[in-house]
């Protein structure tokens, strides 16, 4: 609202008197607040009276506290404990099972067979003649001859490691066949080299 | 005659303990370990074997595994002796990453066993996977596989059969037989027989000192064969007329067909070169050179 005599009610207000308050009312109010502030902070319950209760109140609540406690330990963890081993377990060997085979499965058989008829090991008989038209063709160093030689040492050597295999898994048949065959091819190139000398 | 009935069943019990132990004296013991392991088979897996003085046998199958099984046997009269020294055999195994490594060995190699020791392996694995075998003295047979193939051998006959794909082959000592082999074949052979039977595809044998009989059939694109001291005989297969022959020999002889006309190119007293056109569109050609050897060119029958 717009006053209409705002200078007239300013003059007037202006003129009128100053008056200050008793001296004491300004500590009484202050005392009053503080009262009243320290009424707020307090709790009524503080103000409430205290009883201790009887012993056997306590004992019956801790009682109950410990079965309480005890129940929860017994029975929860440990059926989850339980079901997480298991759950572990299973997921351990599945991945164990498609990762790894089961490894080797080992089995032994016993049995018995004819026995054949016992090897003559002749193969030794000729060596020296082989030795001397080895000797004989080296003294004569012949192109021709020189060949020959070469295919003799390659026999020779071709025969000493079928006799090693003899030996080192003992006498059978195929690798009998196979020095048979070597002493053939050595016999032809042995029947050549004379030819040539 | 009484004495006789009486005495005869006395003699036949007195015969019997003898009968048995000659028996026995021609039985001997045979002792086997059998090993059984399966891999699982991915892409890029690989077998590798070493065999000594060992039948490997190789076989294909659907299955994405594969299977091994070793059988280590000891032959002695005496079972003791047999079980001991069978002993002496060991299968090792070693698989890394895709890779898997089968050995047979000899724990104590110095041992001169008494036992007459042998190995067989019975593998069977998918048919794309890439076998390489080692094989000293024994032997490999394998079958229908189609992917990648090496073999090594020293005194080991290798058989195949019904085998596609990449093909190394080195041997000694050691004949080759193979039938229904397609692909890219690469053959060493040293004192090796060789005998192929229905072959196609791209083939190139070096060969010394051995007996060659080679059968290839119309998808023959290129075989190329260097033989020396060897005899070579290659018979045309039936319905082959688009296959042409380029034929020398240095030093050796040469039997070919009267039917086909043939090309000389080049002869001496010891060297000869002819050329055999195809009959209908070219298909593939045949090329052999021998060298102190028979080359020899017919009809299979």
């Amino acid at each position: 609202m717009k006053e209409k005599n705002y200078d007239r009610l300013r003059a007037a207000l202006d003129r009128l008197p100053e008056y200050d308050p008793p001296a004491r009312s300004w500590p009484e109010i202050e005392r009053g607040l503080e009262r009243e502030g320290e009424s707020v902070r307090e709790p009524l319950s503080s103000r409430l009276p205290t009883y201790v209760p009887p012993t056997a109140v306590w004992n019956a609540v801790n009682e109950g506290l410990d079965a309480q406690k005890r129940v929860v330990r017994r029975r929860l963890p440990r059926r989850l404990l339980a079901a997480a081993a298991a759950v572990a377990l299973l997921l351990f060997a599945a991945v164990g099972i498609s990762r790894w085979t089961s490894g080797p499965r080992v089995t032994y058989a016993y049995s018995q067979e004819s026995q054949p008829d016992p090897v003559t090991s002749d193969w030794d008989d000729d060596e020296a003649s082989f030795q001397r038209a080895r000797a004989e063709v080296r003294q004569r160093d012949e192109p021709i001859l020189n060949n020959l030689g070469h295919e003799l040492d390659e026999l020779n050597s071709a025969r000493e490691e079928v006799k090693a295999m003899l030996v080192a898994y003992g006498e059978s048949p195929a690798v009998i066949q196979q020095l048979a065959e070597i002493e053939r091819e050595r016999d032809d190139v042995y029947r050549r080299i004379i030819v040539e000398l | 005659m009484i004495v006789v009935r009486l005495l005869l069943p006395l003699l036949l019990l007195w015969l019997l303990p003898g009968t048995r132990v000659r028996a026995q004296a021609d039985l001997r013991e045979v002792v086997t370990k059998t090993i059984e392991d399966t891999y699982p088979y991915s892409l890029g897996s690989e077998l590798a074997v070493e065999g000594e003085k060992a039948e490997i046998i190789v076989e294909t199958w659907a299955k994405p595994q594969i299977s091994v099984r070793v059988v280590l046997t000891a032959r002695h009269q005496r079972l003791e002796t047999a079980k001991r020294e069978l002993e002496n055999l060991e299968f090792v195994t070693e698989v890394a990453g895709k890779k898997i490594y089968l050995k047979n060995r000899r724990k104590d190699e110095a041992a001169k066993p008494q036992s007459e020791l042998t190995v067989e392996y019975f593998i069977t694995l998918p048919e794309e996977c890439p076998v390489y075998l080692k094989s000293h003295f024994g032997s490999a047979t394998i079958s229908n596989l189609r992917n990648r193939l090496r073999i090594n051998g020293e005194f080991s006959v290798i058989n195949m059969d019904n085998v596609q794909g990449l093909l190394d082959i080195r041997t000694r000592f050691g004949d080759i037989v193979g039938e229904k082999i397609d692909g890219n074949v690469v053959i060493n052979a040293r004192r090796s027989d060789i005998s192929l039977l229905d072959v196609g595809g791209t083939f190139t044998i070096n060969a010394q000192y051995g007996d060659l009989r080679l059968s290839p059939n119309p998808n023959m694109r290129d075989l190329r064969i260097n033989a020396d001291k060897s005899n070579v005989y290659i018979y045309e297969p039936v319905g082959g007329e688009g296959l042409a022959y380029e034929l020398a020999s240095n030093n050796g002889e040469m039997n070919l067909p009267d039917n086909r006309s043939l090309v000389e190119l080049e002869r001496t007293n010891e060297w000869r070169r002819i050329q055999i056109g195809p009959n209908s569109e070219r298909s593939g050609t045949i090329t052999a050179s021998v060298t102190f050897g028979k080359l020899f060119l017919g009809k299979q029958r």
